[in-house]
């Protein structure tokens, strides 16, 4: 159901049980609301859905996504008061058994368009190649602007880490501040920028959503090339070898068959040294 | 079409040369005397072995024949298997939508298998099968006066497919193997596998029937207030028609 149909459907219910005074209707609506709103909040935060089957209540969960958040961005995203306010609410609900009155109701639905109004972008989003063009201490980097092979993106890789970190600990530090669903989103997107680059160093690259859009596959499929090069590399080797075995068994033929071993060994130089030139310039144009 | 689909398309010209290479002949070897005409011709096929256009009485063609072994069959058939299953993996399964790439890494072992097949064709035949039975390689013409014969011993145009299907398998086959080996995916897309979690974990909040036990409510009360309504105007009723008796307005 989208945010446009509850707020009617709610409108709606509140008018009703304001007619028929059923305060402790809407109080259950309303936790039941904040408490999908968080779940929302969570998941796209990639944290753990609430332990409701443990009875995990709605401010410690708020208070654990709080923590998380500090801990990775120094970002508060539930202010104090809001949870301080929320818990004595909740602990009041959990012991009249929902029985509320009207005030502590309209507290309950202010919180609830509270958590909407919080913008919060998806840790799963992924980012295409362009978009680390709007980090502007990025931009020098060859890495990122293509003017670079993959070899020096190797010997790059600290230097990248360290202008991220950088970039990430400004944003912290406005975060730290004050709120903004832009720069929480840029926080998020350059720590999976770093996650990322640091693990090209060791395992597998994990691909979020598709693959196409992923700035190492973009960058790994254009080493099609490469391998065709290789190929032929490899089957000129191939012949080459098998041409120099036959000489070595029969001398009497490596007259004859010097010709091929020239041009099967040339054509290895040459594409050795297209490879090359493909690595140094080339490549790095895709 | 991208620089991955002109790849992908190489690569399925690849399996169709390889596949093609393995009805035509490797290596050719003949002789012709003096006048050019043929007196001794022994083709080599994958599949076949060595045979002759001549027939078994022509005694100089019968003299020259290879003594080599029969390449084994089993080898040629796992390769067409292999052919086939690649061509499905290629054409159904495309990597850049693929969810699963558990199921991809898997062909990809296939994609590199083909190719090993492809090199050992074009490295190990020439070196097992010919050279050791001194069959040169790849195009020598040998006269020998005394026989009044020119021997020419050359490749083949299925050993030439070869070649070119090795050139043209390589990049793709070492494409798929990098990405279905180097990536691993989440299962889902991103919004469809949300709100998977989402309808999981969140509680259901049906609002239209809490709505409609209000709206019945409101109704019950409604009426309760109607019945009182209308006792206290059937009393006025009433108490109007006694004033009217009594001729009172």
């Amino acid at each position: 159901m989208n945010d446009q149909l509850i707020d009617l459907k709610l409108k709606k219910l509140v008018e009703l049980c304001l007619e028929t005074s059923n305060y402790k209707k809407l109080a259950v609506v309303g936790f039941t609301l904040i408490s999908n709103r968080l779940d929302e909040i969570g998941i796209r935060l990639g944290i753990k859905s609430r332990n409701k089957t443990q009875g995990e209540k709605v401010y410690e969960y708020m208070t654990i996504i709080n923590e998380i958040l500090y801990n990775n961005f120094t970002l508060t995203l539930f202010q104090n008061q809001m949870l301080d306010n929320l818990r004595k609410i909740e602990i009041l609900f959990l012991r009249k058994r929902g029985d509320l009155s009207l005030p502590f109701v309209k507290q309950i639905i202010g919180y609830y368009y509270d958590l909407r109004i919080l913008d919060v972008p998806d840790v799963y989003q992924t980012y295409s190649k362009e978009s680390l063009f709007d980090l502007p201490q990025l931009k020098a980097i060859p890495f990122l602007s293509g003017k670079s092979n993959k070899n020096s993106q190797g010997r790059l890789h600290p230097l990248i880490l360290q202008k991220i970190r950088e970039e990430e600990r400004q944003v912290e530090m406005s975060l730290s501040t004050k709120f903004d669903s832009e720069m929480f989103e840029k926080a998020i997107r350059l720590k999976s920028i770093r996650k990322s680059i640091e693990k090209q160093h060791s395992g597998k690259i994990t691909v979020h959503g598709a693959l196409k859009d992923n700035i190492n596959y973009i960058t790994s499929k254009e080493n099609i090339i490469r391998y065709m090069i290789l190929g032929w590399l490899g089957l000129f080797l191939m012949l080459g070898v098998s041409i120099i075995y036959q000489s070595i068994i029969f001398p009497e033929i490596s007259m004859g068959v010097s010709v091929y071993l020239l041009l099967f060994f040339a054509s290895v130089g040459f594409i050795t040294l297209l490879y090359h030139y493909y690595n140094k310039n080339g490549g790095a144009d895709n | 079409m991208n620089l991955k689909s002109y790849f992908k398309t190489f690569f399925l010209i690849g399996i169709f040369l390889s596949f093609l290479s393995l009805f035509f002949e490797w290596y050719s070897f003949q002789a012709r005397n003096l006048e050019g005409e043929l007196v001794m011709l022994w083709n080599f096929h994958l599949f076949m072995g060595w045979n002759t256009i001549f027939s078994p009485d022509a005694w100089f063609n019968e003299v020259f024949k290879p003594n080599v072994e029969q390449f084994p069959i089993i080898i040629a058939l796992v390769y067409i298997a292999i052919m086939i299953i690649t061509v499905y993996s290629v054409l159904f399964t495309d990597l850049e939508h693929l969810e699963n790439f558990e199921k991809a890494k898997k062909y990809s072992y296939l994609h590199l298998f083909e190719l090993i097949l492809s090199g050992f064709c074009i490295a190990t035949v020439p070196i097992y099968y010919w050279i050791s039975q001194e069959l040169f390689f790849p195009y020598i013409v040998f006269i020998d006066f005394d026989l009044e014969v020119s021997f020419v011993y050359t490749i083949g145009i299925g050993y030439l497919l070869q070649c070119f299907a090795f050139v043209s398998l390589f990049p793709y086959s070492i494409y798929y193997y990098y990405t279905s080996t180097h990536f691993e995916k989440q299962d889902t897309t991103l919004e469809g596998r949300l709100l998977k979690i989402l309808n999981q974990v969140q509680e259901p909040l049906d609002f239209d029937k809490l709505i409609g036990e209000e709206r019945l409510k409101v109704q019950q009360d409604r009426s309760e207030d109607l019945s009182i309504l209308e006792k206290e105007q059937n009393i006025n009723h009433i108490y109007n028609k006694f004033i009217k008796l009594r001729g009172v307005k």
